[in-house]
């Protein structure tokens, strides 16, 4: 069953590189941040898949927990900073 | 053994909506609709991934711990989407639209649409 669970890591891992790309070329400020948030949450999935893949849950899941948690906290901040500024966040 | 069938479904059907949204996040033209992408189904794509992994994992604390990264990606996601979404639209950005000839085809704001064709919407969707 390990070698399933290698499978889908691997799936979850390609899954991160198109918001990774949307990153690198996005044409607003909100485009990089949209792909930050997809591409963190991709890798809170990927560290609980791993967890599976080692047989070592009890750990992974922690740290599955605190990615969840700084990405959210990081976007918020994005959000709210880029929410004060006018126009010169759009070019 | 249906534990594990069950297992399996919610994994695979997790993996095709993640591969929805990371497909509609190269895919479409807009912040707007992007953000769309992301919120809805890389929620419903977390969910069923980390709820096909608790399944797998059994009666647990580790698989209580998974709930809770499922309940808090839940919550979280479509929140700073949102918050994405609102500082985008406070700065100023316009929504996409899709023109031929001056008329706007499409747009994700639909009083746009309504108040290019005078609101008469009926006749347009008829030719």
């Amino acid at each position: 069953m390990t070698s399933a669970f290698v499978v889908i890591a691997i799936f979850v891992a390609v899954l991160m590189f198109p918001p990774l790309y949307r990153v690198v070329t996005g044409p607003t400020v909100f485009d990089r941040i949209v792909g930050a948030s997809l591409t963190g949450t991709n890798g809170v999935l990927l560290l609980a898949v791993l967890g599976f893949v080692y047989e070592r849950i009890d750990m992974f899941v922690d740290l599955a927990i605190v990615y969840a948690l700084l990405n959210f906290v990081g976007i918020i901040a994005a959000g709210k900073y880029l929410e004060r500024r006018r126009r010169s966040a759009i070019k | 053994m249906i534990q594990f069938l069950l297992a399996a479904i919610f994994i695979l059907g997790g993996l095709f909506f993640l591969a929805v949204g990371s497909t509609g996040i190269i895919r479409l033209p807009d912040v707007y609709c992007r953000s769309h992408a992301v919120s809805k189904s890389e929620t419903l794509g977390s969910m069923l991934l980390l709820g096909g992994l608790a399944l797998y994992h059994g009666f647990e604390i580790n698989s209580a711990k998974l709930v809770l990264i499922l309940l808090f990606i839940a919550l979280t996601n479509p929140t700073a989407t949102h918050v994405i979404a609102r500082a985008a639209a406070r700065s100023g950005l316009q929504p996409w639209v899709q023109e031929r000839n001056g008329e706007i085809l499409w747009s994700s704001n639909s009083t746009e649409i309504e108040q290019s064709q005078g609101g008469d919407m009926v006749e347009d969707k008829e030719a």
